[in-house]
């Protein structure tokens, strides 16, 4: 179908009844005399400073395009790093080379086949009762006083140490 | 300084002896139009002077390969749209902004523009124009206001004409719901 303006337009102002109101001259203005100095500037930076824009290899111009990105990407990385790190170092300073297995192996053993039967054993050896067998007269002496005397104020005594 | 055509300023850019003089002319003949056309997407005459210089030392530097398949103009409003387009990419990324928020601050820069010289309702037309995404501003300008073919505008912007007639529909869709609901 052919394109017709001034249906287009007849179309369009219908939908825009107050686009016509407005006034279609250029709303701004440029600072005093930019115009007349404009051509002066652009020659001084095309003949003094415009070469003085790098002019970038086709590598080295991949290489500022993907720099940023790669940027972006070790910065994640790193932050990925540190994170994992962190998490181990926490995690292994609570429970340093013990497995969730060895404490439950650990548990297992020391709930369900604990031998009673040993302990008692080892209480029939004579070198077990030996700390018990230690005696002291001084503080037998001691003992047998605090026994006899009733009336003693501990909280003195305590104080007094 | 007499008019000179493109076809005669090409031929003096390519003589070495005439070359900046044909340079200064290019510039003086094309420099408000380039000028109007890039402000008025980027709304700042700070940033639109900066983006102007570069389009012109880029000119200067492909000038001598210019092959004429297109008219000087064409090729030179190319290359100044582009420029502009990049800049606001540039910018968009630098500052991690939202759509919402470069719309804002375009709106902030026209409001405190102190070379906007226009009534309310022109001022209200230029905040419906930075609302619209770059391709419909480039258009809506470049048809309403410099109404310009859409054959040339098909050849700076790189698309079909039936692309840039429903981009310039969808604009002017948008301005005026703008104005009614504003």
């Amino acid at each position: 179908m052919k394109f017709d303006q001034a249906t287009f337009m007849k179309k369009n102002n219908k939908i825009t009844p107050r686009l016509p109101e407005i006034r279609k001259d250029n709303p701004y203005t440029v600072p005093p005399g930019y115009f007349e100095e404009m051509p002066g500037r652009i020659r001084s930076l095309v003949t003094e400073g415009g070469d003085q824009i790098p002019k970038l290899s086709p590598a080295e111009r991949v290489w500022q395009v993907i720099k940023p990105q790669i940027a972006l990407v070790a910065a994640i990385a790193g932050f990925a790093f540190l994170g994992y790190h962190g998490f181990r170092f926490v995690t292994e300073t609570r429970h340093p080379d013990v497995s969730g297995d060895q404490i439950s192996e650990f548990i297992k053993f020391n709930y369900y086949s604990f031998e009673h039967s040993s302990i008692l054993s080892l209480m029939d050896e004579e070198e077990f009762y030996e700390d018990f067998y230690y005696y002291d007269e001084e503080m037998d002496a001691y003992i047998e006083y605090l026994k006899q005397e009733s009336d003693l104020d501990l909280y003195a005594i305590l104080e007094e140490f | 300084m007499q008019d000179h055509s493109d076809k005669e300023l090409l031929t003096l850019f390519r003589n070495s002896n005439t070359r900046n003089y044909a340079f200064e002319m290019i510039v003086r003949k094309y420099q408000e139009r380039m000028y109007w056309h890039v402000k008025k997407i980027i709304i700042s005459h700070e940033d639109t002077d900066d983006i102007l210089q570069n389009t012109f030392i880029k000119i200067w530097k492909g000038l001598e390969n210019f092959r004429e398949d297109s008219n000087l103009f064409t090729w030179l409003y190319k290359i100044a749209t582009n420029e502009a387009l990049n800049f606001l990419k540039k910018k968009k990324r630098r500052s991690l902004w939202s759509l919402s928020d470069t719309e804002n601050n375009l709106e902030r820069e026209l409001e405190s523009d102190p070379y906007f010289n226009g009534d309310e309702l022109q001022m209200k037309l230029q905040k419906a124009i930075v609302t619209l995404p770059d391709k419909q501003k480039i258009v809506f300008n470049m048809k309403y206001f410099d109404e310009m073919k859409y054959e040339d505008m098909a050849k700076i912007l790189d698309t079909s004409v039936g692309s840039l007639k429903a981009s310039y529909h969808h604009a002017v869709k948008k301005i005026e719901k703008y104005l009614n609901e504003n």
